[in-house]
């Protein structure tokens, strides 16, 4: 694991491909988040560092991620809230329990890219590697 | 070009501008595929995974004709971008959001006005300026106007001609919009609250990735007569507008995704790609999404009607008179991200289906009753945005489109190239730089916007309207050159 990042934008052609990885389910899906907003900007905060709780029902794993991806986007979009981190409490297959932690986006000190639209499903998966986990998804832009 | 790798399924030459992919081509296809291409845009399509899309969309069930791409067609997430299907309701025929995409109802608008290039000229950097500031763009960016609740409502239910009831536009705005700037069956109830809270602040706003707005230059007139209806003229100074529904169609996308997930399994649909659920038009969940997504095409035909109104004050500012005495009419707006029930003729009879344009571009031909009266002899126009250092195009349906395409054309140039390729291509240049040897004064909110929205990154426009002019699905009216751009 250690020569590859926690994660990588790369190309599809008109969206973003996000690769993620983590040595195991938790710091995967925090991986995933982090690379998400990486997406948006160079996203810092202003203030002390804030805490939301939040909890996620999903069919399978690679659902789950694309749900929690979206709760992420959601915050950010709809608040201006950006995840610096999460602690994950619980985290199944179909389960998700966490608190996000993070703060207001302080737009003077940030870089702002771009929009993401979604977190789409196509070709949406998780995959076990030899040193943990790996996740893709396409990025809607 | 990308990363991606080579196509390298069945494709049969049709003719000069049309490829085939038969039915035999993969397991599940109802009908073939039919790509609009020349040899040159051929082997850019087959340089990603955009014609597997097409195959995997003639699995849908009920649908009808062809799976069909237009010649700007690129790989998207479940449909292919820049295609086209059409399902009969009455016979299973589903509707599915990624037939749709993310961005409900994004579409383009062009506005024309008296000033010619000379007028604009000695004013372009002041006019731009003013448009980067008065027109809200870019990443977080909230609009001018604000929406209560109720607002919206009306917003999602009555569309443009609310907007402009209240003073946001002029009286003729809605009659030269797609559906009057109103799809009938919007059901604003079915709009979840997140939807509503992601995109309450952001009618007016421009968005970013590939939204613009630009002002551009009549250079070409291929239709004078078409050209003159339109009230364009070469030299002219028009103004375009790409943009959507915001964060609120994004959501009723996300949110029929997750609602329709077990739908397919409910319906005995076996699908290629999950990104394509569906649910029968005819279903309780279809029907759902149906309502929710024709409010969102409603909260865009504001979005659009707003932008116009703000480019409008922007130039009376410039220019020092009101925007009533630079003529800026509205040609036409046009959506090329939606869903409607529309009549064809398909085996001899007339059938009520639903057409599905993820980037494609209603293309009605002359004397269609949905034309507007002003345009009934030529034909809908159609607005065609390229890139920001070529040209667009503005052209009109034609009846090869009505017996082909289910009154469909192309949508826009077409990326060819990744936004991070496109980046890399950028090393050690300015692209702000070159545009304005160009002749393009360009501001962007973001930082690698417009590295990754450089000409380059696009398939050349030209050679897309070619096709589709040669196809008889839609014909040439003149083409614009920019001048000057905003982008989010």
């Amino acid at each position: 694991m250690a020569a590859l990042p926690p994660y990588e934008l790369s190309d599809h052609t008109a969206d973003i491909l996000l690769t993620a990885r983590g040595g195991s389910l938790a710091d995967l899906f925090e991986n995933a988040a982090r690379g998400l907003l990486s997406a948006v900007g160079e996203l810092r905060v202003v203030g002390d560092p804030g805490e939301l709780p939040i909890v996620l029902d999903a069919d399978d794993r690679a659902d789950l991620l694309h749900d929690f991806l979206s709760e992420v986007l959601f915050l950010f979009e709809t608040q201006h809230w950006v995840m610096t981190g999460a602690a994950l409490s619980q985290l199944s297959d179909r389960r998700l329990e966490a608190r996000l932690i993070g703060g207001p986006l302080d737009r003077d000190g940030s870089v702002l890219h771009r929009e993401v639209k979604a977190v789409t499903y196509h070709e949406l998966a998780i995959r076990e590697t030899e040193g943990g986990f790996e996740a893709r998804a396409i990025l809607d832009i | 070009m990308t990363a991606n790798t080579q196509w390298e399924g069945v494709l049969e030459r049709v003719d000069a501008v049309r490829w085939r992919i038969p039915k035999s081509y993969k397991a599940g296809m109802r009908v073939d595929g039919l790509i609009y291409a020349d040899d040159a845009l051929m082997s850019l399509i087959r340089g990603d995974k955009a014609p597997e899309q097409v195959a995997n969309v003639a699995c849908l069930p009920g649908i009808v004709g062809h799976s069909l791409a237009m010649p700007d067609i690129h790989w998207g997430y479940g449909f292919c971008i820049g295609g086209v299907a059409a399902t009969d309701p009455d016979e299973g025929g589903v509707i599915s959001p990624g037939g749709v995409g993310y961005d409900i109802n994004c579409g383009v608008r062009l506005l024309r006005t008296n000033l010619t290039e000379a007028d604009a000229r000695p004013r372009i950097e002041k006019l731009i300026n003013t448009l980067f500031d008065t027109v809200p763009c870019g990443v977080g960016r909230t609009g001018k106007y604000k929406f209560t609740a109720k607002e919206l409502r009306h917003i999602m239910g009555q569309g443009s001609p609310w907007v402009v009831a209240r003073g946001l536009g002029w009286d003729s705005d809605a009659i030269v919009t797609e559906a009057g700037g109103r799809i009938d069956g919007a059901d604003p109830d079915l709009v979840q609250p997140r939807a509503i809270e992601r995109g309450h602040a952001q009618c007016g706003t421009l968005g970013s990735g590939n939204h613009f707005l630009e002002v551009q230059v009549v250079d070409h007139v291929f239709d004078e007569p078409a050209a003159r209806v339109m009230g364009l003229a070469k030299g002219q100074i028009t103004v375009m507008i790409h943009s959507g529904s915001r964060g609120l169609g994004y959501q009723v996308c996300e949110d029929a995704l997750k609602d329709l997930r077990d739908a397919p399994k409910r319906f005995g649909i076996d699908l290629p790609d999950r990104q394509l659920v569906c649910a029968p038009v005819h279903s309780k969940e279809g029907q759902k999404y149906f309502g929710a997504m024709r409010a969102a095409a409603n909260f865009a035909w504001c979005n659009r009607q707003l932008l116009g109104h703000l480019a409008r004050e922007a130039f009376a500012e410039v220019f020092e008179v009101p925007a009533e005495r630079l003529g800026m009419t509205l040609v036409y707006d046009v959506a090329h991200n939606i869903a409607k029930l529309e009549e064809y003729e398909v085996g001899g009879r007339l059938r009520k289906l639903c057409v599905h344009r993820k980037g494609a571009t209603r293309a009605f031909p002359p004397g269609h009753p949905e034309v507007p009266e002003k345009y009934r002899a030529i034909g809908q126009p159609v607005i065609i945005p390229g890139d920001m250092g070529r040209a667009s195009y503005v052209l009109v349906g034609q009846p090869g489109a009505m017996t082909e395409t289910f009154g469909s054309t192309c949508h826009g140039a077409g990326r060819q190239m990744s936004r991070s390729a496109a980046i890399r291509a950028s090393k050690g240049r300015s692209i702000y730089r070159e545009l304005l040897d160009r002749g393009v004064i360009a501001r962007s909110r973001g930082r690698t916007g417009l590295e990754e929205e450089q000409p380059d990154a696009y398939k050349d426009v030209n050679e897309v309207v070619r096709v589709v002019d040669e196809a008889g699905i839609s014909k040439r009216v003149a083409r614009m050159r920019p001048i000057g751009v905003i982008k989010g």
